[in-house]
């Protein structure tokens, strides 16, 4: 053949790139002098011919029509578009059902006031040595003064504020 | 006709025909990859289905700034190697079987001369049934596959050095099992190749 390549590329061929190497296999399987000192450098460059096999094409179809068919299966029924709008839509829904569920469960209880709670307490514990006084309402409420010097602290515990 | 990026890009919002192009596109050389690697078709169409799968799930984190190709292969390969591992190297005598419509493939050596490609097919099954999976997978990324070493280390995750080692052995192995099982596969195309050989 005339137009053979430099010998260097046929021996450099494991090194050769895309468009290089599809033009080396090009040359040798048409070139028998070529072909016999390409493969006696290495008889399994034989192989690179493997490349030339086509799949079949009922392996083709095939993995298209599994895939697409699967693919399909991912999609909600009302496609992606459905899905984006549905997404926000249902954000806003759980966030209005968290206010309205916040709300119901820490209203306050129906009665008076914490103020006439503490009114109506009857007895007082004090624990001097602590500076804490707990005060007792029976039926009512049960306030607990922990005020210690200037800083004040009570705390009222009535079940019917359901907290 | 759409590019690849195009179709990633609508694919990735969504668009299932740009999805189906690009797997339209990318099947033979997946399943060829992946067939190579397992080397029984049924198991390499698993694989193919399972890259796909994969891939309709995670494309919107592919990064624009990579290659394509590589990302496939790399999800294509570790699938294959790992069905490799655990069933075992298959097909050692079934060549990848061609559809009965078409003619036996064939590689022309010339006007007289013609290579049974799956005589080769089935040489390289056998043989390469001694390979380690990397090995393996590294010998058909690079020689049937004909990509760039360094692309081979990114598919694979490991460095050109160890590429380089891995085809050196896949190689070896390969050679000497050709030298010593197939001698006239080797002489036929080889030392008396000059063109009026007969196949």
């Amino acid at each position: 053949m005339t137009n053979c390549p430099p010998r260097g590329l046929l021996d450099g061929f494991e090194e050769s790139r895309g468009p290089e190497r599809a033009a080396v296999l090009e040359h040798v399987l048409g070139c028998g002098s070529c072909r016999a000192a390409w493969l006696a450098a290495d008889p399994s460059r034989l192989f690179a011919f493997l490349a030339l096999q086509p799949v079949p094409p009922h392996a083709l179809e095939s993995v298209s029509a599994e895939v697409s068919s699967a693919v399909r299966e991912t999609i909600p029924k009302n496609g992606w578009a459905g899905a984006r709008v549905f997404r926000p839509l249902a954000w806003a829904a759980a966030v209005l059902v968290a206010v309205l569920l916040g709300s119901l469960l820490f209203r306050p209880a129906s009665g008076p006031p914490p103020s006439d709670l503490v009114r109506n307490v009857r007895h007082r514990t004090a624990f001097p040595a602590a500076g804490v006084e707990l005060l007792s309402s029976p039926g009512a409420a049960r306030v607990v003064d922990l005020t210690v010097g200037e800083t004040q602290v009570v705390m009222i515990f009535d079940e019917r504020i359901g907290l | 006709m759409r590019d690849e990026g195009e179709l990633i890009r609508a694919a990735v919002e969504g668009d299932l025909g740009a999805f189906d192009e690009l797997v339209l596109r990318k099947r033979e050389r997946v399943i060829r990859i992946a067939f190579q690697v397992t080397g029984d078709l049924e198991e390499a169409k698993d694989v193919a289905q399972a890259v796909f799968l994969r891939l309709w799930r995670v494309l919107r984190r592919f990064d624009p700034g990579r290659r394509f190709d590589t990302w496939l292969y790399r999800m294509t390969v570790n699938l294959a190697i790992d069905q490799l591992r655990t069933h075992g190297p298959k097909g050692i005598f079934e060549p990848l079987p061609s559809d009965p419509a078409l003619p036996a493939p064939s590689a022309r050596f010339g006007p007289e001369q013609s290579l049974d490609l799956a005589a080769l097919q089935r040489a390289f099954l056998r043989l390469a049934a001694r390979l380690a999976p990397k090995q393996r997978a590294a010998f058909v990324l690079r020689e049937i596959d004909g990509l760039e070493t360094a692309e081979v280390a990114r598919i694979l995750g490991v460095r050109e050095s160890t590429v380089r080692n891995h085809l050196h052995q896949a190689r070896r192995i390969l050679r000497a099992g050709l030298e010593r099982d197939y001698p006239a596969l080797t002489a036929l195309f080889g030392d008396r190749g000059t063109g009026g050989g007969a196949a």
